[in-house]
């Protein structure tokens, strides 16, 4: 059994070099210490600003609304087949098949960081133009940065006028 | 005329705030125990994970969906879909792991040293409840996730609870929910992960670190 009397006795004795750091004697202000405390404050300020960046973005994620898209049937059968064609309105590119459940669209924001790409014809590629990602006529991704295809959207008859460019399959 | 503002209420709040931090911390420390190797600090760090726990549970919980068809694919949503999910999540999973192996090597250290005996036995008493808590805690946020292994384990651990002599069917009731397997019984192992358990975690928390000042600290003599 231990007892009180194997412990050394308890030490309150600061050391001479921080008593002589706390006393008064050194001028506060304009120091080394504040503009260390300054520092610090700064590089404190920066990392909880940015986890605070990053937080916020967590927290509104999948808070848009979604898009209304769009297209007059119209408009669809003015496309030529197999050739893509963007529609401003809906925000996406269509490819137009031989009827609707052969066509295909495209959400017109690169899967990489969401620019916005176009199609080169010649290539016969969708081009991103902020950091060169291309992607063939069905959005699978032929050259990086980008991992992921392009976001795959489904063409439904909303009415003999107008179709809907949805994210769910038609009959869902 | 507008009167000219005088941060009074700034530095009065300043000062109580110091006034708190010096409260929660001992008035002297002796020299000895200032040594890393004295506790290794394996409590504190283990309190640590509970603060991280707590703040990535509550942004996980803006994503989650207790149900039975939900559940899986909302985590896989969260993960790889949301800003910074993956990073949200994998803190979470990784503090509850590291959490569960801070508690194993306190209790260790405390027994190693033989900190259990008098005076703290109480807070030894206190601490076993702790690990318990802590065990279920991660157990059933193991479940949470609801995807093949969870299924299993729940399996099992519904079944185990079931066997226990006489009361087992009431407990698996009262822990699990009802034995036909639907939305109800995730909702149950939702509100023990979030809620209930973590409850009890901060009261025996707080009778855990008001007991080690009751008994001496962490230095008195045994």
């Amino acid at each position: 059994m231990r007892s009180a009397a194997n412990f050394p006795p308890i030490s309150l004795q600061l050391p001479e070099s921080l008593t002589t750091a706390m006393s008064n004697d050194i001028p506060q202000t304009n120091s080394k210490r504040s503009f260390l405390k300054l520092v610090v404050l700064f590089l404190g300020g920066m990392v909880g600003l940015f986890s605070s960046w990053g937080i916020v973005r967590f927290v509104f994620f999948g808070t848009k609304p979604k898009k209304n898209r769009e297209l007059s049937r119209e408009a669809f059968n003015s496309m030529k087949q197999g050739e893509p064609a963007f529609v401003p309105q809906a925000e996406s590119w269509v490819i137009r098949g031989r009827d609707l459940s052969s066509s295909l669209a495209l959400d017109d924001r690169c899967s990489h960081l969401g620019c916005r790409y176009k199609w080169n014809q010649e290539k016969r590629l969708f081009e991103c133009p902020c950091h060169g990602s291309e992607f063939d006529i069905d959005g699978n991704v032929k050259r990086g940065p980008a991992s992921r295809p392009l976001a795959r959207l489904f063409l439904t008859e909303e009415s003999d006028q107008l179709l809907r460019i949805s994210d769910q399959p038609p009959g869902k | 005329m507008k009167k000219p503002f005088t941060p009074i209420l700034v530095s009065a709040s300043r000062g109580s705030f110091t006034a708190f931090l010096e409260h929660i911390h001992p008035r002297l420390v002796p020299e000895i125990s200032t040594r890393i190797s004295f506790t290794f600090c394996l409590g504190g760090l283990a309190t640590l994970m509970f603060l991280v726990e707590i703040f990535t549970g509550a942004l996980l919980l803006l994503y989650y969906y207790p149900s039975l068809s939900n559940a899986y694919p909302s985590i896989q949503r969260v993960t790889y879909y949301a800003p910074f999910g993956f990073f949200f999540r994998n803190l979470h999973y990784w503090g509850g792991q590291f959490m569960v192996i801070l508690v194993v090597l306190h209790m260790v250290r405390v027994f190693w040293t033989r900190s259990y005996l008098p005076p703290r036995r109480f807070n030894w008493l206190v601490g076993s409840i702790l690990l318990v808590l802590v065990f279920l805690v991660d157990f059933t946020g193991y479940l949470l996730v609801w995807d093949e292994r969870a299924l299993w384990a729940w399996t099992i651990a519904r079944n185990l609870t079931e066997k226990i002599p006489l009361l087992g069917n009431k407990f698996a009731l009262v822990i699990f929910g009802p034995s036909d397997m639907d939305d109800l019984c995730l909702i149950r192992l939702y509100a023990w992960h979030i809620f209930m358990l973590p409850a009890f975690l901060v009261g025996l928390m707080s009778l855990h670190y008001w007991k080690i000042r009751k008994d001496g600290g962490i230095f008195t003599p045994l």
